[in-house]
């Protein structure tokens, strides 16, 4: 058996379609986690329309259309491409989107929610075709199809979740959305001198602690951030510490700017990977591409 | 990899078909490093298997590579590479991926045969 992690969707904010884009991708945050039997989808930005195009070729071969879809929380480029989901659709498609409390579906209403007028789509929640329910992750974990899936709370304005992913001694966390930098033990020093080690909060080492893949927010370069504190995201470069502090092995720096060409993203990446030599980390650190696909295997 | 890098090796061209459209310019692999280096390979099939055995497409003789490595496919405009289990793995520009969807330049290493990857004009 194995994990394997596909990035459909690596932008944050906005969709970025063109020529400056074209390496690492302009949809919006989707990320699709998978044994060999059972789909998990986290966020709908407009990646998950070339994931349900997928779903539809698979289903051809006789594959269900079945999935298991989290949501780090509802911002328009984390739900905005739902509407062209295209298993949606299907009477036989079975999607099931997770709250965090037991019955809780705050989740499932925000989605549906953004297809309950014809003045923004023509295609109403209650007309999709599919098998779509709300369920819950218990409050703490749940173990779906032998995945232990759990979740964390993390800093964004309106709020944002991360998921945790957990089979056969594999763990990969997606951890989007979330200012880092600002919850830092160390957050004030850490801003005024780039160069000193930054403390994450223990909560999240905790969380992140041993992962085979870390999909993580780093949004911005060190100087982007001086201008963006407060807006929800972090530096690429503090995932290194983190990695660091947390025993990560490998870490894909996910929802790239919408002003960072290709050549920006590969200048941020190159920055992540001279913090961790120089701290001396020993971390696999790359950007989040469109169309790569991790594969972790683990034994039953 | 600047211009001038990529004028100044000689190649030799290995056609792995017969024919090429006369209106079409191939998706290329330009080996640049491992046994068989320089060459191009014009990708004109729908799938190409990379390795070190018999009767792959494209035959890269070193112990770094597995029999069959890794497979080129081509869906629609889109081509992508996935790793065949191999021992040694296959790296996208220097990320070790399961399967990749394939950018012009991309840089691909198998063992130690290292490929850029060139879109075509279709």
């Amino acid at each position: 058996m194995s994990l394997y992690v596909k990035f459909w969707g690596v932008r944050g904010s906005i969709p970025t379609p063109g020529w400056a884009t074209q390496r690492y991708g302009g949809n919006t945050a989707c990320v699709e986690v998978r044994t060999d039997d059972t789909r998990f989808i986290c966020d709908g930005g407009t990646g998950i329309r070339e994931l349900g195009a997928a779903m539809m070729r698979d289903k051809q071969d006789g594959v269900p259309c079945r999935a298991h879809i989290l949501f780090s929380h509802a911002h328009w480029d984390h739900i905005q491409g739902f509407p062209f989901f295209s298993p949606a659709y299907l009477p036989d498609s079975e999607l099931t989107v997770y709250g965090t409390e037991p019955g809780d579906d705050r989740m499932y209403r925000l989605l549906s929610g953004q297809m309950e007028s014809l003045d923004y789509f023509p295609v109403q929640f209650s007309d999709l075709g599919s098998h779509t329910r709300s369920a819950d992750l218990g409050g703490s974990a749940k173990v779906i199809d032998g995945v232990t899936v759990s979740f964390l709370p993390v800093c964004h304005p309106g709020g944002s979740l991360s998921y945790r992913f957990e089979a056969g001694g594999r763990r990969v966390v997606y951890s989007t959305d979330n200012e880092l930098d600002l919850v830092l033990e160390n957050a004030d020093e850490a801003r005024d001198d780039p160069t000193v080690p930054r403390v994450c909060p223990e909560s999240l080492v905790e969380f992140v602690r041993g992962a085979d893949l870390l999909v993580a927010d780093g949004q911005y370069t060190d100087a982007e951030y001086r201008q963006r504190i407060n807006w929800g995201h972090s530096r690429a470069t503090t995932l290194v510490d983190l990695a660091a502090q947390a025993g990560v092995k490998r870490v894909a720096v996910f929802h790239h700017d919408p002003m960072q060409a290709d050549a920006d993203v590969k200048r941020k990446i190159d920055a992540c990977k001279a913090r961790a030599a120089r701290l001396g980390v020993s971390v696999d650190i790359f950007g989040a591409r469109e169309g790569i696909e991790i594969k972790l295997p683990y034994d039953t | 990899m600047s211009d001038d890098e990529w004028n100044s090796e000689p190649t030799a061209m290995h056609r792995v078909s017969l024919a090429l459209p006369s209106d079409a310019e191939p998706d290329l692999l330009e080996q640049r490093r491992g046994p068989g280096a320089p060459r191009v390979l014009p990708l004109l099939e729908d799938t190409v298997v990379i390795g070190r055995g018999e009767g792959v497409a494209i035959r890269v003789p070193s112990s770094s590579v597995s029999r069959r490595h890794a497979r080129i496919e081509r869906d629609g405009p889109v081509l992508s590479i996935t790793d065949l289990d191999s021992q040694n793995g296959v790296l996208v520009n220097g990320t070790a991926v399961h399967s990749a969807v394939l950018c012009d330049r991309d840089q691909l290493q198998l063992g130690d045969a290292v490929f850029i990857f060139r879109r075509g004009a279709h």
